[in-house]
């Protein structure tokens, strides 16, 4: 036996987010990302290198995240009603700096990203949050515009109101929602999610958007959680967040930011490292 | 304010008084003031405040303590024990050993599991360099040379510190900018994972064992007990000496007066209980070693002492075998505990195979003749010297020497250089350390029968079965261990196996038997189910296993017993009544073997059931290995749980004498002779002498002198137990160690070795055992046995199917015949097919000529017993499913009202098979389905497509097989990969494979023909040796042919993931996958280039062995 448990569980991480004044283009193509916006690629400690560049800034509107995989083999399997099968990007944030606790609390979310799937087509990128299983409380949940024009989600959705159309689309395969106060948002299906859950009424201008660029061999990710979707998003009194993500890629396998499936990352927030919101 | 005084002699009554009153209003403490005289008028008085108390508790920090009683001292009650660990002195955690692997090697060189190359991974090497700098030692340290707070904290953590890792350790300046991290250590981390994973537990669990508890260090004590000493000596301390040791301790305790008059009586007793038990042979353990560790014969020799200590008379005491573990030399103090409870006017029975024991008897009862059925007689009453007179005593006989175990007088020989290293002939272990050894080298001479000798506790089992024995098994078998501590092993290359054959029972269950455990049952299964009875009846070998539903009695499970529940008594196990005990149903038991039936067979003896199937070699000579280890009288199907330790040893040992020997096993047996005869220890001899004849070695822990003169090297132990011991004392023949003065095992081996007798000791001839592999390996032929196996299916196969036919059960056919005949010659007329298959139980065929094509047209299941099952083969997409449901018009059953059978699913279905063809699979009962002209025509179409098809075939043969028009483009595309499947290996790393191959042996060369594989051949004519397999995903698959016996596991280790070496009957196979070239040992993937084997021939044997079981 070479390897009892992964490397990355021998240490508690730390690092810091970058901060960027002016807001990443979500369109999908990457533009204006630097080096200094790269995730630490932790897995070198396990002797893997990442098949993927994941990038993730911050500032006043809310957290960025974005990612690029190249060298696609199969073609792109983006269905949001299983979005944990699929190619598809998952990223989870603590807003509260309690690393020990095993179990989720209201400021724990997980989202999942994937580059097709969303709109009446499937042909648009999609994105959204879904309940973190065995948490002690749920945070809300939301969901890009394209998610909620997939057939058999709306019905959820439908018996929570009207949605109203978001401004600034600007890709071909943007996805995203806006809704007015007193709005409920999104409880759908799949994983993590349940009919009538999440009922609750949002703040104005809450919007998940995700932009994606698909090519033959290739695609980008790119989606912005504003800070209306993330639950105590409060940088100054609490700079220092739980943060995760694992990039999923049938062609290429997983790639994680410190463990995988076999720790349980996707319920036990103490797995994740602490990015520091610092500006 | 309880009293004001000036303390003068006559006050003291007041002073009593006034002191018990303030301690009652006070609650056990009081304050005193002292109030000094004024030196004058102006000075100021000073107080002075003198506080008392009763009770036991520290007034600065509030800690109290209780009253010291004997239940402090004790950890079985809540006051005296740990509260961690509540008495037990250990807790689960992961073992050290697994984590440090190589305490000799740096942090950076791989001393860590999971950080094997450290110094290659510069991300490693940056955090290990920041853990190293924060903690204050230098990374490049070997583990050894650390101080031990230092490997704490590597293990256990740095706790709450941030680390931050210095800019210029780490290459990717962007990504480890600002970062830091805490370092958790191993056993918090291995915790971690426990405790959130399934997957972990399940992982981990062999690595989490008993450590000793971290609140009391296993002393189990609460830490106030911990601090109460006697001369110095916490009581923990004393109970971890050995009672030798301890003895001493007490005898040599300078008491004063005072503490003589309180100890005085309780240092008695202690003294002459620790005698006692020092008296019986028990000196070496210590009073803290727990009960489940003690051997049998070490539990019942401390039950004797405390006999011996209660001084009782008219007892009768039974003891079964009380010398087990037992070194010759303490026998003589056993024996005198027993005489003096005999003197106290007790009576002993002692059951007892040991020599010395026996000669001290006053009254011998020996029991036989025979073993087992043989056995069951009292042969002879007498004293040990009139016993030795007595013919009829096997015991006496052995005893006066006219039976005896001859002292070999044609040792293998050892020659003098096996002892250094490097030696291909010998195994060393390098620095073996591990409980009380003391970094000692130890040389095994491979291919001999080796005894490990010496006291009891003096290190043998440490260094062969925690560390030899464990480091093997891991390296070799992959199996779970952890080995002791040590340096590392030399020499494992020469060895493919290690088996530690001990005397635990071969299972649990009652439906374990000498026949399933070796394996001998599978093959009287396998011959009658060969049987032209059971063929004709369906019955396959699992027909005829008492494991499984089907053949077997469902009453009693297979059992032959059935267990009532008596509730408030123990449960009574009864013959079943349903089948009388045999275990199977009538039917099963109708098909006969020479007139006996399976049952008959698992209630024969070995011997008899060696005669029975004199004819099947393959059965006869696994009945001859049982025979050959002594077990002639021991039934079949004798359950497991009553056989003796003795005879599921020598099963054990049946078993592996059966099983193709490559003459580089190691056998490894901690005290064998545990519960064995003279006779029996003979047989045993004869069998372990008869493995390394056959080049394998035997390492054989023992006392008993019998085994320890007839061995061919001796390695003693000692000198003494525990601490004294854990050093080679004498390694030799039987008569250097003999020779040897401080030995005490050479002191008890010199007489036995002088009085012999002495005589060359019968050798194994090696050819012998490859003709019995040969036979075992032969599959079973029923013509050796006479019986006929021409089938009714053989003889007129077309009146098998038709007329009478039965379905796979054995039971009539409800299906129409008439229509199988039909359709057979409808087929035949439609065009120029091949003669029908009609010679199978349940299958006829209808192909093309072999001229054009193998591959068959249509293909009837006629086993079924309602409907007749047919699949046509058709070119791909010919038809579509559509179309040939409509064209057929087949009924579903549901819609056939005079069937007793329903189902609402089309009867006819079409579906891929393979990118060349579709087959269509219709299901038949009689005329009123085919009876159309349809369904006549449909299968004009069919035929004619399908005649058609082959014929391309034969045109263009490699249409729609890319590999075999350009098969290198094909393989290097990964085209033949699973869409599902993650690749991750390139392209490139084939070629590079193929160039390093063509390197070290030019005369190879690939066939890219393959679809899934691209064929190595070598010689000339071009031979198979192997191919490399380029369909999988996580890499690529190689496996080459090699000579059989040729390669050991740790030959091949370094070739690749996942080695493994599969065993054919000629030949054995090397199989590895390579996900980049750096996985791959060049030197050892030239060795095995140069000793590679012919592909072809062992796969028609297995092929043909394949056929010959279905």
């Amino acid at each position: 036996m070479t390897q009892l448990i992964p490397n990355r569980l021998l240490f508690d991480f730390e690092f810091p987010l970058a901060y960027r004044k002016t807001p990443p283009r979500i369109d999908g193509k990457l533009t204006g990302w630097s080096d200094n916006e790269v995730l630490p690629p932790l897995m070198t400690l396990e002797d893997a290198s990442p098949f993927a560049d994941v990038w993730s800034c911050w500032n006043d509107q809310g957290l960025y995240i974005a990612c690029r995989i190249e060298g696609k083999r199969t073609p792109l399997k983006c269905d949001p009603k299983t979005y944990w099968k699929g190619d598809n990007l998952r990223f989870c944030v603590d807003m509260r700096d309690s690393r020990r606790n095993k179990r989720a609390s209201r400021y724990c979310q997980q989202f999942f990203f994937m580059p097709l799937g969303g709109g009446k087509s499937g042909g648009e990128a999609v994105g959204g949050s879904v309940k973190i299983h065995r948490a002690r409380e749920h945070a809300p949940l939301f969901a890009s515009e394209s998610l909620l024009s997939v057939a058999g989600m709306s019905k959820d959705y439908a018996r929570s109101g009207p949605v109203k159309r978001g401004v600034g689309q600007d890709s071909a395969s943007t996805g995203s929602v806006k809704r007015g106060a007193g709005q409920e948002h999104f409880a759908g299906v799949g994983q993590g999610y349940s009919a009538g859950v999440g009922q609750e009424h949002l703040s104005a201008g809450s919007i998940v958007r995700v932009a994606a660029d698909v090519s033959q061999k290739k695609y980008s990710l790119e989606a912005h959680i504003p800070t209306d979707c993330l639950a105590g998003f409060d940088p100054d009194q609490h700079p220092r967040i739980g943060f995760y993500y694992m990039l999923e890629d049938r062609d290429h396998g997983q790639q994680y930011l410190t463990v995988g499936d076999d720790l349980n990352w996707h319920i036990d927030p103490s797995m994740w490292p602490t990015a520091v919101l610092a500006r | 304010m309880v009293d004001r005084i000036v303390v003068k002699s006559k006050q003291r009554s007041r002073v009593n008084d006034s002191v018990e009153q303030a301690l009652a209003l006070g609650m056990g403490t009081i304050t005193v003031q002292v109030v000094e005289e004024k030196t004058s008028k102006k000075s100021r008085t000073k107080n002075t405040d003198l506080r008392f108390s009763q009770l036991n508790a520290c007034e600065k920090c509030g800690r109290s303590f209780d009253e010291l009683t004997p239940h402090h001292f004790t950890f079985n009650a809540r006051m005296g024990w740990c509260p961690s660990c509540e008495g037990l002195g250990v807790q689960k955690g992961a073992s050290p050993a697994a984590i440090v692997r190589h305490p000799n090697r740096s942090i950076l060189d791989g001393a860590l599991t999971g950080w094997d190359h450290t110094r290659e991974n510069p991300s490693q090497t940056a955090a290990m360099h920041a853990i190293a700098r924060h903690i204050g030692f230098d990374a490049d340290t070997p583990w050894c040379e650390l101080s031990e707070s230092h490997q704490l904290t590597i293990l256990q953590g740095c706790g709450e510190e941030w680390i931050e890792p210095d800019m210029s350790d780490v290459t990717d300046h962007n990504h480890w900018k600002g970062l830091r991290f805490r370092w958790n250590g191993f056993f918090p981390a291995i915790d971690r994972a426990t405790r959130s994973s399934w997957h972990y537990r399940k992982l981990l669990e062999e690595l989490v064992t008993d450590i000793p508890c971290d609140a009391c260090a296993g002393s189990r004590l609460r830490k106030e007990s911990r601090h109460v000493t006697l001369c110095t000596k916490p009581i923990e301390v004393v109970c971890q000496l050995p009672l030798i040791d301890a003895l001493s301790f007490f005898k040599k305790l300078k008491l004063d007066t005072r503490q003589r008059r309180i100890a005085g009586e309780l240092l008695n007793e202690i003294t002459s209980r620790l005698k006692f038990l020092v008296d019986v042979g028990l000196h070496y353990i210590t009073l803290h070693r727990s009960a489940p560790t003690l051997s049998g014969g070490e539990s019942q020799r401390i039950r004797l002492a405390s006999q011996i200590g209660s001084g009782l008379t008219g007892v009768l005491y039974i003891l079964d075998e009380p010398t087990i573990g037992l070194h010759p030399r303490d026998t003589h103090r056993l024996l005198n505990a027993i005489n003096r409870l005999r003197d106290l006017g007790n009576t002993l029975i002692v059951v007892e195979h040991d020599r010395e024991l026996i000669d001290g008897a006053d009254n011998v009862f020996d029991f036989g003749p025979g073993s087992g059925i043989e056995g069951g007689e009292i042969t002879a009453v007498a004293t040990p010297k009139t016993l030795r007179t007595k013919r009829a005593s096997l015991t006496g006989r052995y005893l006066s020497g006219r039976e005896a175990i001859p002292v070999p007088t044609n040792r293998r020989e050892v020659s003098s250089d096996t002892t250094d290293w490097p030696s291909e002939k010998s195994l060393i272990i390098k620095g073996a350390r591990h409980h009380n050894l003391r970094e000692i080298d130890v040389a095994f001479p491979l291919s001999r029968f080796i005894a490990v000798t010496g006291v009891s506790g003096s290190g043998k089992s440490s260094l062969i079965t925690d560390t030899l024995y464990a480091s093997l098994a891991a390296s070799l078998h992959r199996a779970r261990t952890i080995a002791g501590g040590h340096e590392r092993i030399i020499g494992g290359e020469n060895i493919d196996k290690v088996i530690n054959v001990d005397q635990s029972p071969i299972g649990n269950s009652p439906s374990s038997n000498p026949a399933t455990y070796t394996g001998l049952f599978d093959l009287v299964r396998e011959l009658y189910a060969k049987l032209p009875d059971a063929k004709v009846r369906g019955y396959t070998i699992n027909r005829f296993s008492f494991n499984r539903p089907g053949g077997r009695c469902e009453a009693c499970s297979g059992m032959g017993q059935q267990c009532i529940e008596m509730h408030f008594l123990p449960d009574v196990w009864i013959q079943c009544e349903s089948c009388g005990g045999t275990r199977y149903i009538a039917d099963t038991l109708d098909v006969k073997f020479k007139g006996q039936s399976i049952a008959d067979v698992l209630r024969s003896r070995v011997s008899d059931a060696r005669r029975h199937f004199e004819p099947i070699p393959k059965i006869h000579r696994m009945l001859e290995m049982l025979e050959d280890v002594g077990l002639g009288y021991v039934q079949l199907g004798q359950s497991a749980p009553t056989l003796s330790g003795g005879e599921a040893q020598r099963v054990k040992l049946a078993g592996e004498l059966g099983r193709p020997q490559t003459g580089k096993t190691l056998y490894i047996l901690d005290e064998p002779t545990t519960g064995l005869h003279f006779d029996d220890l003979r047989k045993l001899l004869n069998v372990l002498h008869r493995l390394v004849d056959l080049g394998n070695t035997v390492i054989c822990i023992e006392h008993n002198l019998d085994v320890i003169k007839t061995a061919d090297w001796v390695i003693d132990m000692g000198p003494e137990a525990g601490a004294d011991g854990g050093l080679v004392l004498a390694t030799g023949t039987p008569e250097t160690v003999a020779s040897c003065k401080p030995s005490h095992t050479g002191a008890a081996l010199k007489p036995i070795l002088a009085e012999g007798p002495h005589a060359d000791r019968e050798t194994f001839d090696p050819q012998r055992q490859k003709t019995i592999e040969k036979e075992i390996a032969k599959p079973i032929r029923l013509d050796d046995a006479g019986v006929s196996t021409k089938m009714p299916w053989d003889l007129d196969g077309r009146k098998w199917h038709t007329e009478g036919r039965v379905d796979r059960k054995g039971q009539k056919i409800a299906w129409d015949s008439g229509v199988l005949e039909w359709l057979v010659d409808t087929i035949e007329d439609l065009g120029d097919f091949a003669a029908t298959d009609w010679n199978d139980r349940a299958r006829v065929e209808i192909r093309a000529p072999k001229t054009l094509s193998p591959m068959w047209f249509a293909h009837f299941r006629t086993g079924g017993s309602d409907l007749l099952d047919i699949s046509l083969r058709t070119p791909a997409r010919h038809f579509d499913n559509k179309t040939v449901v409509k064209a057929l018009k087949v009924k579903t059953l549901d819609k056939r009202e005079d069937l007793k059978i329903y189902g609402s699913q089309p009867r006819v279905k079409l579906r891929a098979a393979g990118r060349e063809y579709d087959d269509i699979r219709i299901l038949l009962r009689d005329f009123e389905d085919v009876n159309k002209k349809d369904f006549r025509d449909f299968l004009h179409k069919a035929a004619d497509a399908y005649l058609h098809m082959v014929k391309g075939h034969q045109s263009d043969p490699v249409k729609g097989q890319p590999w075999k028009a350009d098969g290198r483009k094909w393989h290097l595309s990964q085209k033949s990969i699973n869409a599902n499947h993650i690749i991750e290996w390139k392209p490139q790393l084939l070629l590079e494979f193929i160039g390093r191959l063509s390197r070290l042996a030019p005369d190879i060369t690939f066939d890219w023909t393959g679809k899934v594989g691209v064929g190595l051949k070598r010689g000339s004519p071009k031979i198979g040796i192997g191919k490399i397999v380029t369909n999988m995903g996580y890499g690529l698959r190689i496996e080459i042919a090699v000579l059989k016996n040729h390669f050991t596991p740790l030959q091949v280790n370094r070739l690749g993931d996942d080695v493994r070496i599969r065993s054919l009957v000629t030949k054995d196979y090397v199989d590895f996958r390579l996900k980049s070239l750096t996985q791959n040992d060049t030197e050892q993937l030239a060795a095995i280039l140069t000793a590679t084997a012919d592909k072809t021939s062992d796969d028609e044997a297995s092929e043909h062995d394949r056929e010959e079981v279905a």
